[in-house]
């Protein structure tokens, strides 16, 4: 499904973001993408939702290249793709409801089908009832489960969660962990790129480890960390 | 189709970020009203300067006193001798009984002045000469002074010579304020607006992030400008309209000799020009200010 083929990337700066990565993400796996700050996740990241390009080397998904999208088709290739950030970037002006219904929007599909699609989603991330609050109005926890539903809402292949937990009190982390597992379980790729050493030892996936850019391990096996070098 | 449920939604999306940011929309318009309504002003001021310079140019002319020795039919025939002044507008033959004429209504009795005279009427036949610029009044002058048939050639050469620079002055002047304030405007609004779409680049990363397509995100932001751009330019238009009206009735009133431009069609096409730049500079203001955030 996700192929880095050698994969770098080094920024104007002279910054080394990868350094010949070579990996495969088979449909419906949960892959935790780990490593200390500045070892190459948020690089990794960037270049799957093809913010950036890598300055080697080539990134196949589904079997097409991503390198080689025409800026036009970039939005259409990132509607597969769901994004759940660490600090949720929930849209402070709009309601639960308006943040989710936006990523359907943008596909220029009914209202009708839209409010269906977001009650869905909020249903599925346990919000129904928070439906017309604002982002200051919720928790934490609430805000990442809204943006979950907005990742989750278009029925997205791939789920790429960016430090996901990173803000969140163990208790509520796990809650949106559990949310996580179920989406992969319906049949979604999971990337989730983490710090949390408990959220990965408890629910055992597949780990990528990234080190100054370089991949130092990829345990199939998953099930335990390591803990950083 | 696609595009109608974007417009649809980036109609009902620019609707309600005007109303939940409406202290930066306020401040915007505000920014858009006072800006216009500088422009607007600075160029009726402008038209009034070039207005009163050109009514005095009007009322400049050449008056020129012929040979008395010349018979009647040969001053009529040097009418189509004066065509060939460069920028004549207009002439006039005043013959010597008309001129007695006036001068008796001066003084209020023909009859006492003629009698005065002896019967004989001492005043030459002349013409009046108007041209279209104070510019051309030197060149016909000195055509004019060429002519064996004319004896005098009356007309106020420091007067001329004044109005031509003050005319110039003028121009000049009302040019570079215009052309100064414009770019004053532009600059004003074209930073607020980008301020007010900085304050919203997250929004903008956010919905690239999720698949909005460049016209997506563009749509709401385009008619936000839009009616920023419009509220704006009817505000500075009120009140260049009403001030307008209420100042030219003061000097009207007041200082009736000052010449004012009491033109309705001038005034509604320095409206019209804002209200069209208001429009223009929202849209294409707040569309080059997004465009910094799409590149996403």
């Amino acid at each position: 499904m996700i192929q880095f083929i050698n994969v770098s990337k080094e920024y104007q700066n002279g910054t080394v973001g990868l350094k010949n990565i070579d990996l495969k993400i088979e449909e419906g796996e949960f892959v935790y993408l780990v490593g200390a700050s500045g070892a190459g996740k948020s690089t990794f990241t960037k270049l799957l939702i093809r913010e950036i390009l890598p300055t080697q080397g080539n990134i196949l998904v589904n079997g097409k290249s991503i390198t080689r999208l025409k800026s036009r088709a970039i939005p259409q290739y990132r509607r597969n793709i769901g994004f759940i950030f660490q600090n949720y970037r929930l849209l402070s002006d709009r309601t639960a409801a308006e943040n989710i219904a936006f990523a359907i929007e943008v596909l220029g599909v009914g209202k009708r089908e839209v409010e269906r699609k977001v009650d869905y989603a909020l249903h599925l991330v346990g919000l129904t009832d928070r439906k017309n609050h604002f982002p200051d109005e919720m928790s934490g926890g609430e805000q990442q489960r809204v943006a979950i539903a907005r990742a989750i809402v278009n029925n997205p292949k791939i789920i790429i969660a960016d430090e996901p937990t990173g803000n969140l009190d163990p208790q509520t982390a796990s809650g949106i962990m559990d949310i996580l597992n179920d989406i992969n379980i319906k049949g979604a790729t999971i990337i989730m790129a983490t710090h949390d050493s408990n959220i990965v030892n408890r629910s055992s996936h597949r780990v990528i480890e990234l080190s100054h850019g370089q991949l130092v391990r990829d345990d199939r096996q998953g099930g335990y960390y390591l803990g950083y070098r | 189709m696609v595009i109608d449920k974007y417009m649809q939604y980036g109609f009902r999306d620019a609707m309600r970020s005007l109303w939940r940011h409406k202290g930066m929309v306020f401040v915007t318009i505000f920014t858009v009203a006072t800006m216009l309504l500088v422009l607007g002003a600075t160029a009726l001021v402008a038209l009034n300067s070039q207005y009163a310079a050109n009514e005095m140019e009007d009322q400049l002319e050449i008056i020129v006193f012929l040979e008395d020795k010349l018979s009647r039919e040969e001053a009529i025939a040097m009418e189509s001798k004066f065509q060939q002044i460069e920028g004549l507008r207009e002439v006039i033959f005043v013959p010597k009984e008309d001129a007695l004429e006036n001068m008796g209504d001066k003084f209020e009795n023909t009859t006492s002045l003629t009698e005065a005279l002896g019967g004989v009427n001492p005043l030459p036949d002349a013409y009046h000469i108007k041209v279209e610029q104070a510019e051309q009044i030197a060149g016909a002058v000195r055509f004019l002074e060429r002519q064996p048939e004319i004896e005098m050639i009356r007309y106020g050469q420091d007067l001329v010579d004044n109005m031509m620079s003050l005319t110039r002055v003028i121009g000049i002047a009302c040019v570079a304020i215009v052309v100064g304030m414009l770019i004053v405007a532009l600059f004003l609004i074209n930073s607020t607006i980008r301020l007010t779409v900085a304050t919203r680049s997250e929004e903008i990363t956010i919905m690239k992030y999720v698949g909005a397509t460049n016209l997506y995100v563009r749509i709401p932001f385009f008619l936000e400008g839009l009616f920023i751009g419009i509220i704006g330019a009817v505000l500075a238009d009120l009140i260049l309209y009403f001030g307008y009206q209420y100042i030219l009735a003061y000097l009207i009133a007041n200082l009736s000799f000052v010449p004012v431009l009491d033109s309705q069609t001038i005034l509604l096409q320095v409206m019209l020009i804002l209200l069209g730049g208001g429009m223009a500079l929202g849209a294409i203001g707040s569309n080059i200010a997004v465009k910094k955030y799409l590149n996403v």
